[in-house]
């Protein structure tokens, strides 16, 4: 029934978590309307049992439709679009360049700044967002930030922020993203110093980046792990937080 | 276009991917490649040429916007785009007065798309699609028929009671007993 409550996953009764899969049902496959609708679709946001029941649907359901079948769209619509797209930038305000805001303040509040982001992430609704760029905040067993990573220019460039982290002479620092899909650890950069404050993002490190839950910074061997795996000597590690949907959300 | 083979998919990831960092072309690439075929799903939900341009240009602007969340390993990219098509189609049919010679039999139904390409079977993608089938098959004709009607054709639990001279209530249970037995027989396969 659309107008009932289905709490948040994990707290279910049995009655609500079978209401809760044939209103994903009812959703996928159209028959939600109005009132209900709007209100699953606010759950839905929150509710990753939910989002889990939408997507088995969604991608079974796709199936009855011939994916060759197709009708060629207008020429206008293209051009629409493009409008559309163009109107979109026209209308955005010009937006300050993202360091001009975010790096003065940066070491001191990196945690707090985190802290709110993810807040905000969890407890507001995700929004569209016009730039897909991360932060991570990594910091060391004592929660001391020791190393901020941003990605900026639409995920063109890593920007390098460095407290106080100190490394021996034979040792080099790596950095590396641990994969929210399937938890591997992958290699994201080897640094001499703990002084490169910008880095060119090879298309694959931006997906890394896109694709990870959390970054670590080690302490390797000079050039890198010769494992390609990380050392037991981690010195930080933070959470990678879309920062593009957060400034939108606020 | 053909059905999607991984590699195909991986194409799609990509071109979403760069949308993402705001590069037009890889949108108009992907217009390209899959327009005809969300053309064609709003359509048959809308039944005019009109609404479902429309509605594609809403749908492209949301993938535009959205790239960046778009996860590949949560969902398939055609279907993330896919969704976002049926779903804009569905606002813009609870705006517009329905059409009412929208009520013509169902065999008509499945053969009443213009134009489109001469179907291209991947292995793959068959196998998946026979899957579903043979299971909505063992749900009964009244059911089959009703979940086709409301996904495909976009038709309310209230045009599926009157397709069927039956009540809502009924159609409401056709469906929900569908799903429960279709999940069980997707999911033993």
């Amino acid at each position: 029934m659309p107008g009932k409550q289905i709490g948040p996953s994990g707290s279910q009764t049995p009655e609500s978590l079978v209401e809760g899969k044939n209103l994903a049902f009812d959703y996928v496959t159209g028959v939600l309307r109005g009132a209900g609708r709007d209100q699953f679709q606010q759950r839905l946001h929150k509710d990753t049992a939910l989002q889990a029941e939408v997507s088995f649907w969604e991608e079974q359901l796709m199936r009855l439709s011939d994916e060759q079948q197709g009708i060629e769209p207008d020429p206008d619509t293209w051009r629409g679009i493009e409008a559309r797209l163009q109107q979109q930038t026209s209308s955005r305000p010009v937006r300050e360049p993202r360091f001009a805001w975010l790096w003065p303040g940066i070491s001191a509040c990196a945690s707090l700044l985190l802290a709110v982001c993810i807040w905000l992430l969890v407890a507001r609704a995700p929004l569209q967002q016009p730039n897909a760029d991360y932060v991570a905040v990594l910091t060391d067993g004592s929660g001391a930030p020791q190393l901020t990573v941003l990605t900026a220019t639409g995920g063109a460039q890593l920007w390098l922020k460095w407290e106080a982290v100190e490394i021996a002479e034979d040792k080099n620092l790596q950095l590396w993203a641990i994969s929210k899909r399937d938890g591997q650890v992958r290699p994201l950069g080897v640094f001499a110093q703990a002084d490169v404050q910008q880095l060119a993002l090879t298309v694959p490190q931006w997906r890394l980046i896109k694709d990870a839950s959390h970054l670590i910074l080690t302490e390797e061997d000079v050039g890198g792990s010769p494992l390609d795996e990380p050392s037991e000597v981690v010195l930080a590690k933070g959470v990678c937080v879309l920062l593009a949907q957060v400034k939108k959300a606020i | 276009m053909t059905a999607p083979t991984d590699n195909q998919d991986d194409e799609l990831i990509n071109l979403i991917a760069r949308c993402a960092l705001r590069d037009q072309a890889a949108l108009k690439a992907l217009f390209e490649r899959v327009g005809p075929y969300l053309n064609a799903l709003a359509w048959r939900i809308l039944k005019s040429r009109e609404l479902s341009n429309e509605v594609l240009q809403e749908a492209f602007l949301q993938i535009w916007n959205n790239a960046a969340s778009y996860r590949p390993h949560l969902a398939r990219p055609l279907t993330w785009m896919a969704s976002i098509a049926r779903y804009r189609a569905l606002d813009r049919l609870a705006v517009e007065t329905r059409i009412k010679d929208k009520f013509v039999a169902h065999n008509d139904l499945m053969d009443d798309l213009p134009g489109g390409d001469e179907p291209e079977h991947s292995v793959g993608a068959s196998q998946l699609r026979f899957h579903l089938h043979q299971c909505l098959t063992t749900l009964g004709d009244n059911i089959k028929r009703s979940i086709e009607l409301a996904y495909l054709y976009g038709y309310s639990r209230e045009e599926i009671a009157q397709q069927f001279a039956t009540n809502t209530n009924t159609v409401k249970s056709w469906l929900h007993r569908g799903a429960e037995r279709l999940r069980l027989c997707l999911e033993s396969k």
